[in-house]
């Protein structure tokens, strides 16, 4: 069938900023997994969290929306690392904690929850936009709101980017991820590295949610279904790799939003992890992932 | 005076016991090696000086000072560095960030650079490949990065397991001689090897460990003497 080229662009774009927030939430798993080699089933609370932050700080008490974002983000990387050190540390040095962490983080996720179901209720509640309009650019029309969304994740994946290869921290958060022995060898505290890193994706989760709850709206079970994505993200890019949780992003965002272009709106998904299979059945070890051999 | 202290040093591996009460020492400025079998816990030594694994019983000081209660990540900026088995390169940092590694210490980073430029001085491949992921270079340039990594710190004392495994001999014959000029700048050498031969060539006393036990140490000289030594680890 025949579509229009200015409609396929438009999908096309759609998918990218949609996209670039898989990658913002996805980087932060993989960052996770890279340097503890655990799975974080709470990244998802994380995310949920941000959202009910910046209802709370911008919607309800009506600060400035950059503000609220600031207070939200910062708020859950300081609860991520108070999550690491208070329940995660203990557990990295037993000898069934890739097990113990598991459902250490399942706890976590269901107790935050319960916590938002407690104090804000079951109910959607909605986010006005940041900015309103629309852009008109060559015939596509697109909202402020979903423009400010790519930008800040452009701007925040170039920070990260720059954090992982030009700084100290980042120089010893990669040497932990690929040889924890030898870091700490070389002086790098690895479990404050640990704490830190925790932090850190906790706080990508919360700015990923902060863009997207006037889009979406906030719910106490909003994270459930961008852990499911970013799960599949990172194994798209590669367990543990940063570039490839972006690379990974983009292209889920843009493959369901042209999928649902041609199908339903149900066949996206279907479209989106058919992709996914077929994949991982040729590269098992992601798209940018190191090939592991024994 | 004695830079390194061990003394009577236990450890496990869940059950089993790997060191008995192993004892220690190295002067600033010596060399010596520690020879042994494998499985004889030369490495499991090493880690422990290191702080890699905590022992049951003994104690290590350095320069007087007992450091059983400090961090592994702590120990580096004493002066102690230690290139472990295997090298333990970082495969996906390129030689120039692994090198970099070397210098993570507060004193040493402001002059990673200057440090940097030594480094390709002592090891000229090392400049060549500077670029390269340090998972792509051969085994004598693996081994010649990793030396160069914890030269980086600008150690007291150098320790080096295993630093001839899977080399050829001419590459061995280039490690041991810049070896041999690193101590001559004052740093003290701890050497680990199976090759007893080699080692006893480099250092100036030396310890056997069989099963976990200290049952020999002295000048190299008595070892090269000893009829058994000679008879099990030297092969005439």
């Amino acid at each position: 069938m025949d579509m229009p080229l200015p409609l396929i662009i438009a999908q096309i774009i759609n998918g990218l900023i949609a996209g670039s927030m898989y990658a913002l939430f996805a980087s932060g798993l993989t960052l996770i997994w890279g340097t503890m080699k655990m799975l974080n089933f709470a990244h998802g609370e994380f995310f949920m969290l941000g959202g009910y932050l910046v209802y709370y700080f911008y919607a309800v008490l009506g600060l400035n929306p950059a503000i609220a974002a600031l207070l939200a983000v910062g708020i859950v990387f300081v609860l991520g690392m108070l999550i690491e050190r208070v329940v995660i540390q203990h557990l990295l040095s037993s000898p069934v904690w890739q097990l113990s962490t598991i459902i250490a983080t399942l706890g976590i996720s269901i107790f935050l929850q319960n916590v938002a179901l407690h104090i804000w209720g079951p109910d959607f509640q909605n986010v006005p936009y940041f900015i309103n309009g629309v852009a008109n650019i060559f015939g596509i029309r697109i909202a402020y709101q979903r423009l400010l969304i790519f930008g800040v994740s452009v701007v925040s994946i170039s920070l990260m980017w720059f954090l992982l290869k030009h700084t100290r921290f980042g120089l010893a958060l990669r040497a932990t991820s690929q040889d924890s022995d030898a870091a700490q060898l070389y002086g790098v505290n690895v479990l404050a590295v640990y704490t830190l890193t925790f932090g850190i994706s906790a706080a990508l989760a919360a700015l990923a949610a902060v863009m997207l709850s006037p889009i979406m709206g906030v719910n106490p079970y909003m994270g459930l279904s961008p852990l499911l994505k970013g799960f599949v993200v990172v194994i798209l890019g590669g367990l543990g790799s940063f570039s490839g949780a972006i690379l990974g992003g983009l292209m889920l965002g843009v493959i369901e939003s042209l999928g649902v272009l041609y199908t339903s709106t149900e066949w996206g998904d279907v479209i989106a992890f058919g992709f996914l299979v077929l994949i991982i059945w040729v590269r098992p070890w992601g798209l940018l992932g190191v090939e592991e051999r024994n | 005076m004695t830079l390194l202290q061990v003394d009577s040093l236990s450890s496990y591996y869940g059950d089993a016991r790997a060191l008995h009460d192993v004892s220690l020492e190295i002067g600033d400025g010596e060399i010596i090696a520690v020879i042994g079998s494998n499985g004889a816990g030369k490495t499991t030594t090493l880690r422990t000086v290191s702080g890699l694994i905590k022992p049951h019983a003994g104690d290590i000081s350095f320069e007087g000072m007992s450091i059983l209660k400090m961090p592994a990540h702590r120990r580096i900026e004493l002066g102690i560095a230690h290139v472990p088995e295997g090298r333990r390169l970082f495969p996906q940092m390129s030689v120039r960030e692994n090198l970099l590694m070397g210098a993570y210490g507060a004193s040493t980073w402001k002059s990673r650079r200057s440090l940097i430029d030594e480094m390709c001085d002592l090891f000229p491949r090392l400049r060549e490949r500077i670029g390269q992921y340090a998972g792509t270079l051969s085994g004598g340039e693996r081994q010649m990065l990793a030396t160069a990594r914890a030269l980086m710190s600008r150690p007291r004392l150098l320790m080096l397991d295993e630093p001839s495994l899977g080399l050829a001999p001419k590459i061995v014959k280039t490690l041991f001689t810049i070896i041999e000029r690193i101590n001559g700048e004052g740093v003290a050498v701890l050497v680990v090897e199976q090759n007893v031969q080699l080692a006893l060539k480099l250092a100036t006393r030396a310890y056997l460990l069989e099963n976990g036990h200290m049952i020999k140490s002295g000048e190299t000289a008595s070892f090269l003497q000893d009829e058994d030594i000679r008879r099990a680890y030297l092969g005439v």
